[in-house]
C-alpha cells in the first residue's frame, strides 16, 4: 500500500514532532525527546502511550552502569503511518 | 480520536510540514558530535588514502595504511559510544530507499577519489594522493558534520 493516509494520531502537534525527532534516528532515550519538544514528563508520556497505544512507538527499558533508561523508537508500522501522513500532507498542497 | 478532524486545509498542512522540516533540522543540529571525533575521523581515512595512494608493493605506507584504518575503526566506534552516551542511537545501516541511494552514490565518490589517487599518481601526478586525502577528508569531515545521525533529509517544497 502506497497511498498517503490522514493519520489523527499522528497529526497532534506534539506526537507529530515526536515522530519527526525519531525519524531521524534509529532509538532515542526519553530524556533527549523530552528535551527536544520542551515538555514535561508526564505530557511526554501521555503522548508516547497514546502512538504506542497504535503500534508506531516501541519504548524499552534497560539498565546501564545502574542507570534506568527509557529508549524510544519508531516502529515499522509508525515509520510507514508517518510517510503516508507526510505524503497526504503534501497531496493536500498540491 | 474519533472527535479530531480528519483533513485540514492547504495552509495548515504548509505550516505543519514546515514545522516538521524544522524539528528534524533542529535534532540534527543538536546532534553534532565533537568536532575533535569528526577531525579524527576524516584525518584517519585521509591517511587511508593518502597511504594508499603511495603504496609501493610493501613500504612505510603500507603501515601507515593499517595504522589508518585501525584508527578509523576506533573512531567511528567512539562516535556511536559518544552518542549512545548522548541518548541516541544511530541506525548504521540505511532503512529508506532514500538513505540507500545517498549511501551507494557516497560510496561510489568515495571509491573513486581512493583508486583516483593512486592511479593518477601511476600515470605521473605526484601529487594525486595529496589532492585525493585532502578531498576524502574534508567531504567525511562535510558529511559528519551536516549530517551526524546519517539521515539525509531534504527540503519539503513548501
Amino acid at each position: 500500500m502506497t497511498k498517503s493516509a490522514f493519520d489523527t494520531v499522528i497529526h497532534a502537534p506534539n506526537r507529530l514532532q515526536i515522530c519527526a525527532l525519531l525519524e531521524t534516528t534509529k532509538e532515542l532515550e526519553f530524556q533527549i525527546v523530552k528535551e527536544q519538544l520542551d515538555v514535561s514528563d508526564s505530557v511526554l508520556s501521555k503522548h508516547l502511550k497514546v502512538l504506542e497505544d497504535a503500534n508506531y512507538v516501541q519504548l524499552i527499558k534497560k539498565t546501564e552502569f545502574t542507570r534506568q533508561r527509557t529508549w524510544v523508537s519508531l516502529t515499522p508500522k509508525g515509520r510507514k503511518s508517518f510517510k503516508l501522513h507526510l505524503g497526504e500532507l503534501k497531496r493536500i498542497i498540491g | 480520536m474519533n472527535n479530531e478532524k480528519e483533513t485540514i486545509s492547504k495552509e495548515e498542512a504548509v505550516a505543519t510540514l514546515k514545522s516538521v522540516d524544522l524539528t528534524k533540522r533542529d535534532a540534527i543540529q543538536s546532534f553534532r558530535i565533537p568536532l575533535l571525533l569528526i577531525a579524527g575521523i576524516s584525518n584517519s581515512y585521509s591517511l587511508v588514502v593518502f597511504s594508499w595512494g603511495m603504496t609501493e608493493h610493501e613500504n612505510m605506507w603500507a603501515l601507515g595504511m593499517y595504522i589508518g584504518a585501525a584508527s578509523f575503526g576506533i573512531f567511528v566506534a567512539l562516535y556511536l559510544y559518544t552518542f549512545h552516551l548522548l541518548g541516541i542511537k544511530v541506525s548504521i545501516l540505511a532503512r529508506t530507499k532514500e538513505r540507500i541511494k545517498s549511501e551507494l552514490v557516497l560510496l561510489v565518490i568515495f571509491g573513486v577519489i581512493l583508486i583516483a589517487g593512486r592511479q593518477v599518481r601511476l600515470l605521473g601526478f605526484e601529487y594525486a594522493p595529496h589532492v585525493a586525502a585532502l578531498i576524502a577528508g574534508g567531504l567525511m569531515a562535510y558529511l559528519l558534520y551536516k549530517y551526524p545521525t546519517g539521515e539525509y533529509l531534504t527540503r519539503n517544497k513548501t
